[in-house]
């Protein structure tokens, strides 16, 4: 894998653009794909996102200081982007996020995209009833496996708050799933 | 501000909030809430009993495993580069190219309106047309009222200029050369 410097130094170069962005994109399509995916629940939405976070990352590579790794911008420019987005749709339908959320797992039992069986969707459904924050620390830990330090990186929360945060989330989860 | 009260302020600073914790508490915190992430499903386990009742349609995550279930289309990640080729540069639009559209979009006002007033118009004529029908033509003939002389049209118009809308003796003689008077004459029989 190319050194982050290195590749940075070649986005930020208008002769290396257009060839490293390429190279971008295709060292950090699935990992970002995979955590909007997992926010949003829905392939056509997932895409559209993703695609405006690429488009945002070199529109933005010129200011990128280098204060935190290149992939821990892109999953916090991913996040907001995820956010944002279910924040406008929730407004364009008239309800509020949670609801939104909640729609979103129901149409999973007739999403092509979705092969998960009973048991997943009612994690889906477990995951959704958490407070925002939860779910994505929640996801980022459980599925992505991501460090703490990571995580502290993209969503500029302390490690210990994360670790408490998740450990509440799975907690809660459990508890969902145990009594169902 | 008061200097005694600015003395007080940097004494109570000194001496601290007067809150105490336990020894080393902050230093072992992380680790504390570390185990006891790693620990929950041990911590369920054990007590599964007491802790929470389960039922039998109850499982873990860990009979669910990290399988979240969702899918892409065939292919889709190998297409995804294509899909988003750098940023969509903005379009630089010429002044020029604006004004012919400004200039293309009055234009089409222009006509629009010009055709509109003119249906507006005819409208008003159709509705003119409808208000007088056959029946009031042939009442306005039984009335006598075809054969109002120029005195009685002079009465009944006081407020027009008569000389400036008659034709001059030349302009009737002009007229009346021009057309064929026989034609005329079995036209209006």
């Amino acid at each position: 894998m190319l050194d982050e410097e290195v590749l940075i130094g070649q986005l930020k170069d208008p002769s290396t653009r257009d060839a490293s962005y390429r190279t971008l994109v295709s060292t950090h399509k699935e990992r970002l794909y995979w955590h909007i995916r997992k926010m949003v629940l829905n392939h056509e939405d997932t895409d559209d996102i993703l695609q405006n976070t690429f488009i945002k990352v070199f529109k933005h590579i010129d200011g990128f200081k280098g204060d935190s790794k290149l992939y821990s911008w892109m999953y916090r420019i991913a996040t907001n982007e995820s956010i944002n987005f279910l924040n406008k749709k929730a407004n364009q339908m008239n309800i509020d996020l949670q609801t939104l959320q909640e729609q979103s797992v129901e149409n999973l039992k007739a999403d092509v995209y979705f092969d998960g069986d009973e048991i997943q969707l009612k994690l889906q459904q477990a995951i959704v009833s958490l407070p925002h924050k939860q779910q994505l620390v929640f996801n980022m830990r459980y599925f992505d496996e991501l460090k703490y330090e990571e995580m502290s990186d993209i969503l500029d929360t302390s490690v210990g708050a994360l670790k408490a945060s998740y450990h509440h989330a799975r907690k809660k989860i459990e508890a969902i799933l145990v009594n169902q | 501000m008061d200097p005694e009260k600015g003395n007080i302020l940097r004494k109570l600073k000194k001496s601290g909030p007067g809150f105490t914790v336990p020894k080393a508490y902050f230093e072992k915190m992380e680790d504390r809430i570390d185990q006891s992430t790693d620990s929950v499903d041990d911590y369920l386990q054990e007590n599964e009993e007491n802790a929470v009742p389960k039922q039998k349609s109850g499982f873990t995550l860990e009979q669910i495993g990290k399988n979240h279930g969702f899918n892409v289309p065939e292919g889709y990640f190998d297409t995804i580069e294509l899909k988003i080729s750098g940023p969509k540069q903005p379009k630089v639009i010429p002044l020029k190219n604006n004004f012919i559209r400004i200039l293309s979009l009055s234009i089409a006002a222009s006509i629009l309106l010009f055709f509109g007033l003119k249906y507006m118009n005819t409208g008003e004529n159709t509705q003119n047309q409808l208000v007088f029908q056959p029946e009031e033509f042939a009442n306005w003939i039984e009335s006598d009222l075809v054969d109002l002389n120029s005195y009685e049209i002079a009465e009944a118009f006081n407020d027009v200029e008569l000389e400036q809308v008659l034709y001059s003796e030349d302009e009737i003689d002009e007229y009346l050369n021009s057309i064929d008077i026989e034609n005329l004459i079995l036209e209006n029989q």
